[in-house]
């Protein structure tokens, strides 16, 4: 067979072999393909929302802040709630539950004012059903939610979550929970609900300022020492602490002291009262609570809530798409340039060619940078993204390349085969192209895996001098976000690794195939 | 002229050359900025005084206020230099930087002496980052010698191929990254080092050139060290590299033919002979470094200049950033030059080649 055996001592085939039999080469490329594959994931499970409006998005309100990873309590022994969503368990007309409430206490009245005929009592009863329904039949709902908790730190905040159509059809919620201990707490959500609105109808119903101020009040400096309860009505009020914290604790509304050091265990029932502004059928509208726990998912929040594995998915894609589509534009110029200017080796035009390419070769690059960015921020008011940091680093990167290339190409010209080329009148850009950069192209894609982790570092600088668009999530942002509560080892870990296994694996692959094609490296 | 001279010619006229191109082409920038924001200062600036104007004179007719708004407006374009053409201000502007005539900074910059005028600012942030990134990059290259020969004796052992691993894994953890979590280990876990590199000197130190040193040792130590660490074995492991590749020439094999000792073979030959490549290395670290600072002073708290285009970015101080880009291009290219020179007077081949 012939055809095959040429192709197995093609020198194509041979450096393939190469390649795979060296160890660092397949590292790289075992590390580059869990690269793409983050990309790609993150593209197709990453809302497209969260990866274009990343910097403020109504999803992160929905997260807790600052949250460790929930694996992270295996290592350390604690026991925080993870954020979760509860569907309710029931529901029935809020009309129901109001006119059971109210004749509940309206009976209680009326036994010990001696009324006890059953019919006058059944009558009064149809009254109020009657009136009660009037007023809010099909006008609200109540959703009863049960949680069950066991943990030691107790969830950073419960929210209901409301997905309609209609933005403005919440009007009002409240809401009353029965502790496991048999202790009532009843409180406001919020009373005028236009806090947080997303976009897909999403609304966040959370604690209204009253019902902080009531806890406060009525809950907590009742039941313990003033000097304890200062601190604690600061910490809610500056929003160190949520007052939903207080709720998981020994003793609230049983008549002893707040214990903020054990937990009551148990499931906790929670009626979410829900008054909409116009009648509603209960299908329309989308209802959960969300537990937004004291941990979050594989790589927990930031501090504005935002996951942080979605930011490492997200990140990873705009890594790959500022360092692949820059580093091969850059060699691609600067190789053709130093290719022709090493053609006219010796010519006024490579003179010209290589005087422009040294002085673009002793600019800095990053200074430079930082300076056009500034001036686009300040004159057009473009934060840059992808698409301009490529542009910005292409004025400058092709120039290193281009010197090299040119030094090459000196010597290929010189090589018999050009000789014989020209004597049989091929063109100049027939030679360039066809014989001169075929064989800088190992030198190329060397290349190309070197240059690339510099423009991903670089989209790290303009990200940490605060100069990238704010609404593209990247490993840069992370880590200068992240720079400032370094505690939070959970946040400023991964992309901090992510950055070191990008930059080896295309240092592993640039070197590994420097080293396949260039004979007198390989001796080393 | 001698190739010697001309080499150094050759090279100071390129370097003043980018220079030049570097300081149009930041100052042709600046002037946009600076256009847009002395427009934004000129209608605010008549605005105010017009309306002073027509309180003063309430008598005065529509004409006399557009005839006086006219004349106002003139007099703040003149004096922003707006009806000079585009051209002359960017020349202007190149003139002015070359010569470090700033102005006044928007701000205060209490970090860097308490002072509004630029060219003092960056100056003082001139020197700082100097004492830093010369002080990480000398402590690198003498460890990384050092390291590098004890490394090239033990070719191909475990050990060699080992510190080949740790120089490329060191080489791609970015400084900023690590330097947060040694900050996190250091100053915040085990308190022994100050998270901030940089406070006020009290005076009983000034005074005490002991004491300055160990209080420098004491505030540097963690970005040093963080700059040691990730910086030493790439440092080491091209050294080896150079090293062992000069040890493979004839010359070695005629020394050691000759009978000479290995220590003054080493030192005195290969050394010498691999000194030019590790010059090159040289050039590539402190350049590198120099763009690393940039954004690592954010995070060792250094007020060099790296955190100055910090400030200044954050406080859209034009001016300071044109200053700061000014003076990382002329430290740059200092830094590039001398290393030329010393390349040259280390490999003689490059001087007479010119």
């Amino acid at each position: 067979m012939p055809r095959s055996s040429r192709s197995r001592y093609s020198p194509r085939y041979q450096l393939l072999r190469v390649l795979l039999r060296d160890r660092m080469f397949v590292t790289g490329l075992v590390i580059l393909a869990i690269l793409v594959t983050m990309a790609v994931g993150g593209y197709l499970w990453v809302p497209e929302d969260a990866r274009t409006r990343w910097y403020y998005n109504v999803r992160w309100t929905l997260n807790p802040k600052l949250a460790p990873p929930c694996w992270a309590d295996y290592l350390t022994g604690e026991g925080r709630a993870p954020t979760t969503n509860l569907t309710y368990v029931a529901v029935s007309e809020y009309w129901q539950v109001r006119a059971e409430e109210l004749w509940q206490v309206r009976y209680r009245e009326l036994t010990s004012l001696g009324i006890t005929d059953e019919s006058v009592l059944s009558r009064l009863r149809e009254d109020l059903y009657q009136r009660v329904r009037e007023e809010f039949g099909g006008r609200g709902f109540s959703y009863f939610f049960e949680y069950s908790y066991s943990f030691t730190t107790p969830p950073q905040d419960i929210a209901l979550v409301v997905r309609s159509l209609d933005r403005d059809l919440v009007a009002s919620a409240s809401a009353v929970l029965y502790r496991p201990d048999g202790a009532q707490v009843r409180f406001l959500l919020s009373d005028r609900v236009e806090l947080h609105r997303g976009e897909e109808g999403i609304v966040k119903v959370s604690f209204s300022k009253d019902f902080v101020e009531r806890l406060v009040r009525d809950y907590i400096s009742a039941r313990t020492d003033p000097e304890t309860a200062r601190v604690l009505s600061d910490q809610i009020n500056y929003g160190l602490r949520s007052p939903v914290s207080v709720l998981f604790y020994e003793d609230l509304g049983s008549g002893g002291r707040v214990s903020l050091s054990t937990p009551t265990h148990g499931t906790y029932r929670l009626r979410v009262d829900l008054l909409l502004s116009e009648p509603t059928e209960v299908g329309e509208l989308e209802v959960r609570l969300r537990v937004i726990g004291s941990c979050y998912g594989l790589l927990g929040t930031d501090d504005v809530g935002r996951d942080n594995l979605w930011t490492l998915l997200a990140g990873s894609a705009i890594a790959l798409l500022i360092g692949l589509p820059y580093a091969l534009a850059s060699r691609l110029v600067g190789l053709l340039y130093g290719a022709t200017s090493g053609f006219f080796g010796g010519t006024v035009v490579d003179v010209v060619m290589q005087r422009i390419c040294e002085i673009v070769y002793a600019m800095p690059t990053l200074p430079f940078i930082i300076m056009i960015s500034y001036t686009l921020r300040e004159t057009t008011g473009t934060q840059v993204g992808i698409f301009q940091i490529i542009g910005l680093l292409l004025l400058f990167g092709w120039s290193g390349v281009a010197i090299v290339s040119r030094s090459m190409a000196l010597s290929i010209r010189e090589e018999p085969y050009v000789e014989a080329a020209k004597a049989m009148g091929a063109s100049r850009a027939r030679i360039i192209l066809r014989y001169i950069v075929p064989q800088l192209m190992p030198y190329f894609f060397a290349s190309v895996m070197l240059a690339t982790p510099g423009a991903i570092l670089t989209e790290v600088f303009l990200s940490i001098l605060g100069l990238t668009d704010p609404n593209m999530p990247s490993w840069g942002k992370m880590i200068s976000g992240a720079q400032l509560t370094v505690h939070a080892w959970w946040w400023i870990i991964p992309p901090g690794i992510a950055i070191t296994l990008t930059g080896l694996a295309f240092m592993f692959l640039g070197y590994s195939i420097e080293n396949a094609t260039n004979p007198k490296r390989r001796r080393l | 002229m001698s190739g010697t001279a001309r080499f150094f010619a050759s090279n100071l006229a390129n370097a003043l050359l980018v220079i030049f191109l570097t300081v149009l082409i930041t100052s042709t920038a600046f002037n946009f900025v600076h256009e847009k924001e002395a427009w934004g200062r000129v209608y605010e600036a008549v605005e105010s005084e017009v309306r002073r104007f027509v309180i003063e004179n309430p008598r005065a007719t529509p004409e006399d206020i557009e005839r006086y708004r006219q004349y106002r407006e003139s007099y703040w374009i003149s004096f922003y230099g707006l009806d000079q053409p585009i051209v002359s201000r960017i020349v202007m502007t190149t003139y002015r930087t070359l010569i470090m005539d700033f102005g006044e900074a928007r701000i205060l910059y209490t970090a860097y002496g308490h002072t509004k005028d630029v060219r003092s600012i960056i100056l003082t942030a001139m020197g700082r980052t100097a004492l830093l990134f010369t002080t990480a990059t000398l402590l690198n290259i003498a460890f990384g010698i050092l390291l590098g020969i004890f490394i090239a004796s033990k070719v191909g052992t475990a050990l060699d191929k080992a510190a080949g691993v740790l120089a490329m894994v060191t080489n791609a953890i970015p400084l900023y990254w690590f330097g947060a979590i040694m900050i996190w280990l250091l100053a915040y876990r085990l308190n022994l080092f100050p998270p901030a590199s940089w406070r006020p000197i009290p005076p009983y130190v000034a005074e005490n050139p002991l004491e300055l040193v160990r209080w420098f040792a004491w505030h540097m130590f963690i970005p040093i060290v963080s700059m040691l660490i990730l910086g030493v074995f790439s440092w080491a492991w091209s050294i080896r590299a150079v090293v062992v590749e000069k040890y493979s020439e004839d010359f070695v094999m005629v020394l050691r033919a000759k009978g000479l000792p290995e220590r003054y073979i080493r030192y005195r030959h290969v050394l010498r002979a691999a000194a030019p490549p590790i010059v090159t290395m040289a050039t590539l670290s402190v350049t590198g470094s120099l763009f690393g600072a940039i954004v690592s002073e954010v995070l060792f708290q250094w007020p060099g200049m790296g955190m100055l285009y910090y400030t200044a970015l954050r406080n859209n101080d034009t001016i300071v950033v044109l200053a700061d880009t000014y003076a990382f291009v002329v430290l740059f290219v200092i830094a590039k030059l001398l290393l030329d020179v010393v390349y040259g007077l280390l490999d003689p081949r490059i001087r007479i080649r010119r």
